[in-house]
């Protein structure tokens, strides 16, 4: 069985991967279309952006799919890429991704030319260092065992945030090969970029295409969203809170604006986030908490009691968020444990 | 001039300064404030303020809601009533002026609240304008800004200026760790000496009272026009010539405040349609090298008052949420390059606010130069 402290820090372990997911997928994202002094021509790049497989998918042939990074270097070049900061450590989970590489290992119809088809892609694994290699192997294994399980074009690249005085994401490629000149040979040396360069040129990216963990996103309701909207509230002396009326959808398209998918690039295959759901859920959670009330009579709207907090507002939402698995009587073995921080893989 | 002795002097006095404040035109209140000759313990006081449309219209509303009183509405003078002390409760009346600096071609939104009155009762009307935050925002003036300003001082005034007190805050190393003390020295320097000696020691000015000499050629006169106590929250005390203090000293703070708000505005993610508008604060030396100065950066802004903060990173680099709950701005602070903080504003992030907290970041962490956060990286002081 396992304590409090030790669900504390899994909760807060989630909140940091899926921060460094981001990052990762904003330095790969970087990486490609940035040649070191600008941005190159024709370059582009969107986070769960819907791209339609080819007639000839092995596993799902002409439908639509939504990788979390899919990366224009040129009109002829591009790459498709899935994100994974963790895996369980039970590898027959593991199949489950490679079956999702094979279907973006394809001629895919989406990218930003004309015909909306690139001469070449390749379908990357984006995977955290202390994983890479085993997944490389894993899908050696896989290879070896049915050719057609891996496809061509199918490359596994690790990344790791550097603990030096500067702040670097670390790309290096682990399996199969990337054939753009530019890129191949620099990845499979490794390649450093820059944490205060990516914070430059994206400041305000902290979604992507993957349901956050929700103290991360109760943190930025709370420190960001309604912070700003309390002027507009009125002061409760009984609940010694500002009363704040808001909609769902209303703080969705806020927060996409600000903080997600439209503030990239957009255009109609363009993923959306945060969605819609997960800020609907982050309110619900806020009524657990006693700190929000669904408005009489107006589906989608909450009234929020705001107040400030003296301690740090994300451990803030880490406690309740645990208190309230505990509340639920749900006892995490350590073999679970072992297997905790990896409940965010999406 | 000598200090008034008795109560009823004392009264005598005040009713004259009120009655200065109660002429009938802005141009006679501004006069006679350049020929009134103000007593011990009384002192001629300046404030400057900011505010996004205009101070004066920011005090309109307060006396219309009954807030203040209109001394005489067209001189633009007002009367603060108001009771200070928890045990022994004083009455206060502190009459004052809202002066503009038009004729420096500064805007409206900066201009500077004028009074004649004792300690206390400048006390209560500054916290009384504190209490108007964030409708009315103090200048408040980094060291270098401090020093700059001084130093122009000499320039624009054509006088001989001496230092003739400092108040600043000086750390020192002790068995437990590093501690800071408050140093209250006398001098008789020329300034650009005092001013560096203050800066070898690695003191955080709070004050200078510095003292105007005219001057014709080299030859300084011996008896000082005007001495003026400079704050870093844009405050101003006067003995001797007002004119020199307001068109000279209140008028440098006015355009080093406005030009810095003016650079912090329009930030906020909503205000700047969702753009991004990042600062920086660049040091000439890199700061972060060690793990424990981000450690203790990261222990600094937890404590930022009245803001509510959320540490998302503090090893090997920081990042913390803080939200001013004064008025909901927030910000994203990341120290993850060794001689550089980023300022990323979030959906609201006022003028004002920004202000506040660069200013707490000089005062408690290091002072650096201001800067956009991006590739090009204009710095404020290229901002016209």
């Amino acid at each position: 069985m396992t304590t409090k402290e030790e669900l504390l820090r899994a909760t807060r372990d989630r909140v940091n991967d899926y921060k460094q997911t981001v990052n990762a997928i904003l330095a790969f994202a970087a990486f490609v279309v940035h040649d070191g002094k600008s941005q190159r021509p024709n370059s582009e790049f969107g986070f769960g952006r819907r791209m339609t497989t080819s007639p000839f998918n092995p596993k799902s042939p002409s439908t639509e799919i939504t990788p979390d990074l899919v990366v224009q270097k040129s009109e002829k070049y591009g790459v498709v890429a899935e994100a994974k900061k963790s895996l369980v450590q039970n590898q027959s989970n593991w199949a489950v991704h490679v079956e999702q590489l094979r279907k973006y290992d394809d001629d895919l119809v989406g990218w930003w030319t004309e015909d909306k088809k690139i001469t070449h892609s390749d379908a990357v694994m984006l995977i955290h260092q202390s994983r890479g290699r085993q997944f490389a192997r894993f899908l050696q294994n896989q290879k070896d065992t049915v050719p057609d399980s891996v496809g061509p074009n199918t490359c596994v690249v690790e990344f790791n945030e550097s603990e030096e005085t500067v702040t670097y994401y670390f790309f290096r490629l682990e399996f199969g090969s990337i054939p753009d000149v530019e890129l191949g040979q620099v990845l499979y040396d490794g390649v450093q970029v820059p944490l205060d360069k990516l914070r430059m040129s994206f400041p305000n990216i902290r979604y992507y295409d993957a349901e956050p963990p929700m103290p991360l996103l109760l943190t930025d309701l709370w420190t960001n969203v309604f912070s700003a909207m309390k002027e507009f509230g009125k002061y409760d002396e009984k609940a010694r809170a500002t009363k704040i009326q808001i909609s769902v959808s209303d703080v969705t398209d806020e927060l996409q604006r600000a903080f997600g998918s439209a503030a990239l690039r957009r255009d109609d295959r363009a993923g959306e986030f945060p969605k819609q759901k997960w800020v609907r859920e982050a309110f619900e959670r806020l009524v657990k908490y006693k700190l929000a009330t669904p408005a009489s009579g107006e589906d989608g709207k909450y009234i929020i009691y705001y107040k400030s907090f003296k301690d740090d507002v994300l451990d803030r939402f880490v406690k309740l968020e645990v208190e309230k698995i505990e509340g639920k009587e749900i006892t995490v073995s350590e073999d679970q444990m072992k297997i905790f921080p990896n409940l965010d893989e999406h | 001039m000598l200090r008034l002795t008795t109560r009823e002097e004392e009264r005598h006095f005040e009713a004259y300064v009120e009655a200065l404040f109660r002429l009938d035109s802005y141009a006679k209140v501004l006069s006679e404030l350049g020929r009134v000759s103000v007593p011990t313990p009384y002192r001629l006081r300046i404030k400057v303020l900011y505010s996004k449309e205009s101070v004066k219209d920011v005090v309109n509303g307060l006396v219309e809601k009954g807030e203040l009183q209109h001394l005489k509405e067209d001189s633009s003078t007002y009367i603060l009533r108001t009771t200070v002390g928890r045990i022994v409760r004083k009455r206060v009346r502190a009459p004052f002026l809202v002066a503009d600096f038009n004729h420096t071609g500064l805007p409206e939104n900066v201009q500077a609240i004028i009074t004649i009155c004792r300690a206390y009762e400048w006390d209560a009307l500054r916290r009384f304008s504190r209490n108007t935050y964030p409708y009315l925002v103090p200048i408040l003036l980094s060291q270098s800004e401090l020093i700059k300003s001084a130093k122009r001082l000499k320039q624009v005034t054509g006088h001989s200026v001496n230092v003739k007190a400092v108040s600043a805050r000086e750390a020192f190393n002790e068995k437990r760790g590093e501690h800071v003390k408050s140093i209250r020295m006398w001098t008789d320097e020329d300034l650009d000496n005092a001013l560096l000696s203050i800066q070898d020691r690695q003191q955080m000015i709070v004050s200078l009272d510095v003292e105007f000499f005219p001057r014709i050629g080299d030859q300084a006169h011996v008896r000082p026009s005007a001495i003026c106590k400079i704050r870093k929250t844009g405050e101003i005390e006067v003995t001797g010539s007002f004119e020199l203090a307001f068109d000279a000293v209140a008028s440098q703070i006015a355009q080093v405040g406005e030009r810095k708000l003016r650079f912090f505005s329009g930030r906020g993610l909503r205000v700047s349609n969702y753009e991004p508008k990042p600062l920086a604060v660049n040091f000439v030396q890199p700061v972060f090298e060690k793990l424990d100065t981000v450690r203790d950066f990261v222990h600094i802004l937890s404590k930022y008052p009245h803001s509510m903060h959320a540490v998302e990173h503090g090893n090997p680099y920081a990042h913390v949420r803080l939200t001013d709950v004064f008025d909901g701005s927030s910000f994203d602070v990341w120290a993850i390059s060794p001689s550089r903080v980023a300022l990323i504003p979030g959906l609201k992030a006022t003028e004002g606010a920004f202000e506040r907290l660069v200013h707490y970041i000089f005062d408690r962490f290091r002072e650096g130069e201001i800067a956009n956060y991006d590739y090009e990286g204009r710095a404020l002081e290229s901002n016209p």
